[in-house]
């Protein structure tokens, strides 16, 4: 692992040499790069082995002054097309053109002239505007008009192009370069007009907007995420008195729900009943938007004693034959296939309450036996042979369950006894007979297959073969499980966990500033940016590092790939020159 | 079977290895989000804009992988070496 990183760190260091004297060429004196210079100083650099891919063929590029340049100009080059986004704006905000931070509230706005009656169902008027153009806003797309109908529906008319269906205004409003266009269509017998959705573009990024109109008054553009939201928590203590919480803090577009803990009025023990979201357009009145309080309320009227303090002792448990299930019980194993058989029989209770077996589906092998208390269930395999008695799943001990199947056939019958693959397929053999048992489908040939001599052999061959090389999966599990345990106690999991944590660090900054320098002993309180590239040119030489670094990492760990895979195969990949080996 | 028993014998010695360890504790500057190692890795973090850290642990960790994928192709070859009628080790 040394040698990996001192072999890497090499490398880099020669990238890094190249990048610099290439960068440095064109704006030499002289584009002449003597080549007994610059080759030596990237071989020294590179000195281990000279399996360096950057040293030697930097040093075989750079022996001439033209492939030096060429080199240098290519990096630029790329490091200048990668991060287009990030400097070409940049450009053009220096001449006039660029665009500056733009919110959808100020992309445009929305208003219509007064009917000649306020009455819904006469023919109005929408005008639309982009408040300031220098940021990019343009009113194109299409036109949606949300109506409601006579019978309290809603419905909405789409197909009509802002650009193709509207007229220019002769009033041009102050501040705008783009003159208010306005469109007059009239509304169905009966139809009230509810809303209007002009789309607009911002740059290359579709911004709709969703102006909703009222009778009589202008409305701003509806900006969806300055929209007020609200959650209200229905909290109670455990003396059954109640308490409310409001949350209105936005996360990522989603609303925060405030907790019923440490919240005025609370007490030890409370808890959340249900919650109602409200929501409106900025400045309107909050409305409700869903709640679960309503469903809240019926599960309470029809099984009180499973809320409240009650509804701790509130579990899913099944009762065959009147008693409850346990793990392990005989009679619980495939209590889902004596449900079928015989429905009286089994039952599924929610504390005191008996609901629908449905309710108890999570429990189909919730009693099953395992290795270990913890350990899980092996995966569920399908019922090829149809025998009920080899049901789903051939049990935690890797054994079928039937016992009433006869043997594989002639030959010793290996203990324990071997499993197939789950995705093996049983048998290509037709066979008039079908085959006993899943076994013999596995590991003999039957029926027909007795007559295919390839039968004889292979299939008792892949049958042993998977004996003797598949691991069970409930075995796997279970050693997976000490070892992780014993990973926990030797207390080398929080070591693993704390150098995680601090490589996660590596990933988790943002921003131009850098690391922040303080010197507080001398005085200087205000911290430092020593690596600050917010501001060119040093932001166009961190991008160009950034590239270069980028480059180089993806170009070393190609070749790394290579060599660690290769070497599995005994083939050992260099780049050297004149060593006699290679790929 | 086989395979089990190998898997057994390698959860095994692990097992008896760490019960030979003495009791690690991990300390407070590799694991407190104000220790020395956290500062320098945050302040590594921060230099994002010149040198793109995240790839370079991806790449690593790739690396790693393959290698522990190359070290696997080695190992299957030398056991079914062993099964085979001459030929020689593929160590």
């Amino acid at each position: 692992m040394s040698a990996v990183i001192g072999r890497v760190a090499r490398s880099l260091a020669t990238v890094a040499t190249v990048g610099v004297l290439s960068f440095a060429m064109p704006i030499s004196a002289s584009a002449f790069v003597p080549a007994p210079v610059v080759a030596p100083i990237i071989a020294t650099l590179a000195a281990g082995g000279g399996e360096g891919v950057a040293a030697t063929a930097a040093g075989a590029v750079c022996a001439t002054g033209i492939g030096c340049a060429v080199l240098g100009v290519a990096a630029v080059g790329i490091g200048l097309y990668a991060t287009q986004d990030t400097w070409l704006p940049w450009v053009h905000n220096l001449f006039g053109q660029g665009p500056a931070t733009a919110t959808q509230s100020q992309c445009a706005e929305i208003h219509w002239s007064v009917p000649p009656s306020s009455t819904p169902g006469m023919t109005f008027t929408i005008g639309a505007w982009a408040t300031t153009p220098n940021l990019g806003c343009n009113i194109t797309g299409l036109i949606s008009r949300t109506w409601t109908l006579p019978d309290g529906s809603r419905t909405s008319q789409n197909g009509m192009d802002w650009n193709t269906d509207s007229y220019p205004s002769p009033a041009t409003q102050p501040g705008s370069n783009n003159p208010e266009r306005f469109r007059s269509f009239d509304s169905p017998a009966g139809w009230t007009l509810v809303g209007v959705d002009i789309e607009f573009w911002k740059a290359q990024e579709p911004t709709t907007v969703h102006g909703t109109l009222k009778w009589g008054e202008a409305v701003a553009a509806f900006d969806p995420n300055q929209a007020n939201v609200q959650a209200r928590v229905s909290c109670e203590n455990p003396d059954g008195s109640m308490y409310e919480v409001v949350g209105t803090e936005l996360v990522d577009g989603l609303i925060r729900m405030p907790s019923c803990v440490g919240a005025l009025g609370s007490m030890q023990g409370a808890h959340g009943k249900c919650v109602t979201l409200l929501g409106s357009a900025p400045g309107g009145v909050l409305a409700e938007q869903s709640s679960t309080c309503a469903a809240a309320q019926a599960l309470r009227q029809e099984y009180p004693g499973c809320v409240g303090p009650g509804v701790a002792a509130c579990k899913y448990v099944v009762r065959v034959d009147g008693l409850p299930c346990t793990v392990g019980a005989s009679a619980c194993l495939d209590w889902a296939r004596s449900a079928r058989e015989d429905p009286s029989r089994v039952t599924c209770r929610w504390g005191t309450y008996t609901v629908a077996l449905a309710g108890c589906g999570i429990l189909e092998r919730a009693y099953e036996p395992r290795v270990a208390p913890l350990a899980p269930l092996t995966a569920t395999q399908s019922n090829t042979d149809g025998l009920p008695e080899t049901y789903t799943a051939p049990g935690p001990s890797g054994q079928p369950q039937s016992q009433n199947v006869p043997g594989p056939g002639p030959g010793p019958a290996p203990a324990p006894q071997p499993q197939p693959l789950p995705n093996q397929t049983p048998g290509t053999i037709g066979s008039p007979n079908s085959p006993v048992t899943q076994q013999e489908r596995e590991c003999w040939p039957s029926g027909w297959g007795l007559f295919n001599p390839m039968s004889w052999v292979m299939q008792p061959v892949k049958c042993a073969m998977s004996w003797a090389f598949v691991p069970r999966a409930a075995v796997v599990n279970q050693l997976s499980t000490s070892v992780r345990a014993d990973l926990g106690s030797a207390g080398i999991a929080p070591l693993a966990s704390g150098v995680g944590g601090n490589l996660a660090l590596l990933g988790g900054g943002s921003g131009c500033l850098g690391p922040a320098v303080s010197f507080e002993a001398v005085g200087i309180v205000k911290p430092l940016h020593p690596f600050s590239a917010c501001e060119a040119p040093i932001s166009t030489l961190a991008t160009i590092s950034r590239a270069v670094s980028t480059v180089a990492i993806v170009c070393i760990g190609g070749f790394g790939a290579m060599r660690a895979v290769g070497s599995g195969f005994g083939f050992n990949v260099t780049m050297g020159r004149g060593k006699g080996e290679g790929v | 079977m086989i395979v089990e028993w190998l898997l057994n014998i390698g959860a095994g010695l692990l097992h008896f290895m760490f019960q030979a360890l003495p009791d690690i504790t991990a300390p407070d500057w590799l694991t407190s989000n104000t220790g020395a190692f956290a500062t320098v890795f945050a302040g590594a973090g921060s230099m994002g804009v010149w040198f793109p850290s995240p790839l370079l642990l991806s790449v690593l960790a790739g690396l790693l992988a393959l290698w522990l994928v190359g070290f696997g192709i080695k190992l299957t070859r030398m056991v079914v070496s062993l099964f085979t009628a001459g030929g020689g080790s593929a160590a």
